[in-house]
């Protein structure tokens, strides 16, 4: 990369355009392509300073090419990718294929990354957070989940835009100090530490943040049978809404009978 | 259901639909989760108790399903929705809150259950229409429009607004015609005190979230964090107040300094 000629400079009005678009990446989701459209359309504003006429039809064609990715890194992946358009167009040539590859390898590498620690570890620790903190009397306990996800969210597409614009050197250069893998497998101990207290104040609830009503004798015996039916039922492939309808049904009928 | 009953149902599937458009079409910020959908259809009901106990009671069950790439769980946003909107309508229409939470929640999430199914299944028809539009996209590129990337990708949101809003309004207007006036009949042959439903679907999620975290040591981790609460309760440590909030997040964050600093093993 000794020769690698400078890219042109995306403008800040376009940098920020491209996150707020990253936002709508899923919005054509679609069985052949994934989120094609959606990525054609979040880096149209910087393909339009690239390129006029006939090439910037060329290149929005070129990226509705099969593309798939966490969608809260999308704007990481955006970004790497204006920039190696934008190299193109200092000179050094990167052929369709090429490009395919370096998308479809960003895309399922951050995937993976922003699956594990976004859906798989942050956002459980967050909801277990919230419904303890509602079981322990904090009616505005969603915002626990929402306000640090989103602003993590937020943060990630803006910030992902910026470095990825930096180059491959740069990106590698940051998940080399930043320990993803790390912080997803002390967030999902966490929520299992989260998980365990839930248990602990229903298998201690003498209240209830529901009703008016006392129910010690009953939680106390039903929530760990409850706890341990369903993790074998989980064991056995058995779906989450599944699981819900039996209990409602079952509840339901129970109720019914004495009525 | 009055006229009113039935603006009220219109309107907040509307904010419904809205919300669900978090879940798999657009900003992926968590307001789609059932705590969070729950709260703020609550709030804009003016019922944040009610809506964030719906929200909560369901929150656990789902605790780990990913709507990422092609999988598409049990549409839980619509099932919270339909719950919390069903849950205010028969509040308000006048049965005791005791047997709305042991008698009807369990009938409305029933109700939400079908409608998540559903829902998830229109979804994964509009993804395979959604081909179309792409379609649409590269023939108006070839005709040099570029105008149709971005026509055709809020289309895509807006199908999916529309489909799930439809459903909704299905949903709540006719669970509230036909279930909340049979459930107001029942309701004052109800004796129980106790709202199983929560103490069951919590405990579900517990046992669900436990098998999907799938390590050995987290069961581990739990076991001593659920004696260590419930021993903290008895104590009257851990008061259901707002001193409890503050405990929970030191030990927390003591704990999340501790296996950060740690090496990973593996």
């Amino acid at each position: 990369m000794k020769n690698s000629p400078q890219p042109p400079r995306i403008p800040r009005r376009v940098r920020i355009s491209m996150a707020l678009r990253s936002f709508l990446i899923e919005s054509a989701w679609n069985n052949r392509g994934k989120q094609n459209l959606g990525f054609c359309f979040s880096i149209l504003p910087a393909l339009k300073t690239l390129y006029s006429g006939n090439e910037l039809l060329e290149a929005a064609k070129r990226h509705l090419s099969v593309f798939n990715t966490n969608p809260c890194f999308s704007g990481l992946v955006a970004g790497m990718v204006v920039e190696q358009e934008a190299r193109e167009q200092g000179g050094k040539t990167l052929d369709g294929p090429k490009m395919l590859r370096m998308k479809s390898t960003l895309g399922s590498s951050f995937g993976a990354i922003g699956d594990d620690l976004m859906w798989l570890s942050l956002k459980p620790f967050l909801a277990v957070l919230a419904v303890l903190l509602f079981l322990l009397g904090h009616e505005w306990a969603f915002l626990w989940l929402v306000v640090p996800f989103s602003l993590a969210n937020v943060i990630l597409r803006f910030r992902g835009v910026e470095l990825g614009l930096r180059g491959a050197p740069a990106v590698s250069r940051y998940f080399e100090r930043t320990t993803p893998k790390h912080a997803s497998a002390a967030l999902k101990r966490a929520t299992s530490v989260l998980l365990g207290a839930v248990a602990g104040v229903l298998l201690s609830w003498n209240h209830s943040s529901f009703a008016e009503c006392n129910i010690h004798w009953f939680s106390f015996i039903s929530v760990l049978p409850i706890i341990v039916v369903c993790f074998i039922l989980r064991s056995r492939n058995v779906s989450s809404g599944k699981i819900g309808a039996v209990i409602c049904g079952l509840i339901l009928i129970g109720i019914l009978l004495t009525v | 259901m009055t006229v009113p009953f039935v603006k009220l149902a219109v309107l907040m599937s509307a904010a419904g639909a809205l919300i669900s458009l978090d879940e798999n079409v657009m900003f992926r910020g968590m307001f789609a989760q059932p705590i969070a959908c729950g709260s703020i259809l609550g709030l804009l009901m003016g019922d944040l108790r009610h809506g964030v106990a719906v929200g909560a009671i369901l929150q656990l069950l789902w605790l780990f399903d990913v709507p990422a790439g092609g999988f598409i769980s049990i549409d839980y946003t619509s099932c919270t929705a339909v719950s919390t909107i069903l849950m205010a309508v028969s509040l308000r229409s006048g049965m005791p809150q005791r047997a709305a939470y042991v008698l009807a929640l369990p009938a409305f999430i029933l109700l939400g259950l079908l409608v998540g199914a559903l829902s998830s299944r229109l979804m994964r028809r509009l993804r395979k229409f959604n081909e179309t539009l792409v379609q649409r996209t590269i023939a108006g590129l070839e005709r040099g429009k570029l105008s149709a990337v971005t026509t055709n990708n809020l289309m895509g949101l807006l199908l999916a607004f529309c489909q799930t809003f439809a459903l909704l309004v299905a949903a709540t207007v006719g669970g509230g015609m036909l279930l909340v006036p049979s459930l107001i009949r029942i309701a004052p042959a109800i004796h129980g005190t106790c709202p199983w439903l929560a103490v069951g679907l919590l405990a579900a999620g517990i046992g669900v979230g436990l098998r999907s975290l799938g390590e050995h040591r987290s069961l581990l981790f739990s076991f001593i964090s659920m004696a260590a609460a419930f021993i903290m309760i008895r104590l009257k440590i851990l008061a259901p107040s707002l001193v409890g909030a503050p405990v929970i997040l030191s030990c927390l964050l003591i704990f999340l300094l501790w296996q950060g600093l740690r090496p990973n093993e593996k």
